[in-house]
């Protein structure tokens, strides 16, 4: 049986899609704001970081919106967004789950 | 001594975990790779190094950004290494990882795993035209023994098959590893899977020396 693409999203590609959350973001800004806001416990190595760009792009994720010189920016899509909020719910029933099993 | 040295390459790049493990070591020795051959690797003499190699689908980080981006974390771009993929290495053991998920390295190795299917598929093919153009004339009656030059040349083939399908697995094997999220163990079982290639490739230049030897005995008589 084929692999199904992106059924569950790893750490990585779960930041990421945080990151364009507020704002568009090139793919080392996306790295650096990962970088900051995991406290370093979350690093994103090039091949990781470009893996998960070209990856999201194909699957209608994340859409790229501009090339300035060497940086490309990208912007969250509709269907990026609602795959991302689906990530965030199944967390929270994980948590709500660990919580009242640790009561 | 000379400053570089060539080594026959016992391992292919395609069974990514073995062949980095297999740099990695030759740099702790002092040898540092330098460029692929046509028959081997080159590596330059130097201090023994602790140095990381990393193997990336030929490709994939061509974007000025992506390239400024593993400079910065000090993945310096090596050339590339066989058919498929491009040599990265980096001597600071504190930077992070060329791949730091190994569930997305998996995602990076999915159309290189699908040429290898299609590959593989044709060489089986071609294995087997051989082999019934082998057989079919004792089969079929029409000689009573299997030409001899034929079988050399059906028996090289397997050889060649074998290890094509040796490395293959190895291929899908890490691939696999990865997709379960476990990272390339890269330790000395690269060794093993030197002496897995050698013996396909001894089995091949024998009978082909062998076919050498029978030709040249026919010539002369």
């Amino acid at each position: 049986m084929g692999r199904k693409t992106l059924e569950l999203l790893t750490e990585s590609m779960f930041y990421v899609l945080m990151s364009l959350l507020r704002e568009d973001r090139c793919g080392t800004e996306m790295a650096d704001w990962v970088q900051g806001r995991t406290g370093g416990r979350v690093r994103l190595g090039p091949g990781t970081l470009y893996t998960i760009l070209a990856k999201f792009q194909e699957e209608n994720l994340i859409r790229e919106t501009a090339v300035d010189g060497r940086r490309r920016t990208y912007t969250l899509t509709e269907e990026g967004r609602k795959r991302y909020l689906e990530e965030v719910a199944r967390l929270r029933a994980c948590l709500s789950d660990a919580e009242e099993e640790g009561q | 001594m000379k400053d570089s040295i060539r080594k026959l390459v016992y391992i292919e790049p395609l069974d990514m975990d073995h062949f980095e493990g297999w740099l990695e070591e030759m740099a702790r020795k002092g040898l540092l790779f330098e460029r692929m051959s046509y028959w081997g690797v080159v590596f330059r003499r130097g201090e023994p190094a602790a140095i990381r190699y990393r193997l990336e689908p030929a490709g994939r980080l061509w974007t000025r950004e992506s390239k400024d981006y593993c400079k910065e974390l000090g993945w310096d771009y090596l050339g590339q290494a066989g058919q498929h993929f491009e040599l990265y290495a980096n001597p600071d053991p504190e930077a992070p990882e060329l791949h730091t998920d190994p569930v997305v390295q998996s995602y990076a190795l999915d159309l290189l795993g699908k040429r290898l299917r299609w590959f593989l598929g044709g060489l089986a093919a071609l294995t087997l035209l051989l082999l019934a153009a082998v057989l079919f004339p004792v089969l079929t009656r029409q000689e009573e023994i299997v030409n001899f030059p034929n079988l050399c040349l059906l028996v090289f083939d397997l050889s060649v098959l074998a290890q094509e399908i040796r490395t293959c697995v190895s291929f899908f094997r890490l691939r696999r590893q990865l997709a379960e999220g476990m990272p390339p163990q890269r330790d000395g079982s690269w060794r093993r899977s030197m002496q897995w290639r050698t013996l396909p490739i001894l089995v091949g230049l024998t009978v082909l020396l062998l076919e050498l030897g029978l030709l040249a005995a026919l010539h002369l008589s």
